[in-house]
């Protein structure tokens, strides 16, 4: 889901977030701060890369990350997706749900 | 905000994974946080509320620790074990810090020194004048370990007062006279490391100009280190001094 909304821009984390509630219409009930974790755990597999923000003069305060997909991760968000068709086909068959 | 900062911290510190890691999750968590508390600030207009809605979003800070150990990998955390034998702890002195490390300088040099000379013994023999050799080593080992604690010392001088935390003033005039101190250390260990080992004047004598040099660049590095680093780690102790009790 991550490696997905990234795949629209680069975003910091709260933007990220913004991004994750928006495309699931409200119905994640998940805590904010578990967010990073997911994103260590990316970029640790190399999925995605983070540089910190350059801190315009408005704007003080905690820095933020910016992250952006790799091509590892473009790849990894490719396969996720081909699997979830895979998946949504397999499972609408049996179920006979419309195509 | 400072109760937004605590909050970021009872789920950072106890994270076992060396302090730069720590520090970028505690920025980038308190950036998180403020701006769900600016989101709540704005649709409630009360910050007590606010406060309370954006901590509840958030989510409790003793699971979050728990996923954050989660993501730091195995060499991360034999990496931050190693770390805590050399790295500041808090809320430890300046002058704590840098005697426990000049210590502990001494300690491993002299463990390294003891292998080495057992080993040089056993192929080469005894040889000529072990005393000298070992009259040289204990000099280096113990005006090393001493040239530890005070350059250690002097440079949390200098970086204090170029940027002025909340425990010392600014005072670009004793980041001079802390860096002139700094340059006299260097080089006074220059000239009497030859000296302790050797007995002989001339020898000392032998490294003047070199040991000038030194004293000249070594300051200039200390403040340039301070200058680029030192904001960074003031903002570390901060958050590492921080009163997380409930």
């Amino acid at each position: 889901m991550v490696l997905s909304v990234l795949d629209s821009g680069e975003a910091h984390g709260f933007e990220v977030w913004r991004r994750l509630e928006e495309a699931g219409g409200g119905a994640l009930r998940l805590k904010e701060g578990s967010l990073y974790p997911a994103l260590y755990r990316l970029e640790e597999a190399g999925f995605i890369r983070s540089v910190w923000e350059k801190t315009s003069a408005e704007r003080r305060g905690a820095r933020r990350r910016v992250y952006h997909l790799t091509r590892k991760g473009t790849r990894r968000l490719n396969e996720g997706r081909a699997e979830w068709q895979r998946f949504v086909s397999v499972v609408g068959g049996i179920l006979g749900a419309p195509l | 905000m400072k109760e937004l900062m605590i909050q970021v911290e009872r789920a950072v510190r106890p994270v076992r994974v060396n302090e730069r890691r720590k520090d970028r999750m505690r920025e980038e968590l308190l950036a998180h946080l403020t701006c769900i508390y600016e989101e709540e600030v704005g649709r409630r207009g009360d910050a007590r509320a606010a406060l309370q809605a954006a901590f509840e979003r958030f989510g409790d800070p003793a699971q979050l620790t728990h996923a954050l150990q989660e993501s730091v990998t195995l060499p991360q955390r034999l990496e931050a074990g190693v770390e805590g034998w050399f790295a500041w702890r808090a809320p430890e002195s300046a002058a704590r810090y840098t005697l426990r490390l000049g210590l502990l300088f001494l300690a491993v040099s002299a463990i390294c020194a003891a292998v080495v000379s057992v080993v040089t013994f056993a192929v080469q023999g005894i040889g000529v004048d072990p005393g000298a050799r070992l009259r040289i080593v204990t000099a280096f080992l113990l005006g090393a370990s001493l040239d530890v604690f005070l350059l250690g010392l002097l440079y949390f001088k200098i970086r204090d007062a170029l940027w002025g935390p909340s425990w010392a003033a600014r005072s670009p005039r004793r980041a001079v006279a802390y860096s002139f101190l700094f340059g006299l250390v260097a080089c006074g260990s220059f000239l009497i490391l030859p000296l302790l080992g050797t007995g002989a004047l001339t020898a000392t004598l032998a490294v003047l100009p070199q040991a000038c040099v030194f004293g000249l660049l070594a300051p200039l590095v200390a403040v340039l280190v301070a200058f680029l680093d030192g904001r960074a780690e003031i903002r570390h102790t901060e958050w590492a001094c921080l009163d997380i009790a409930e």
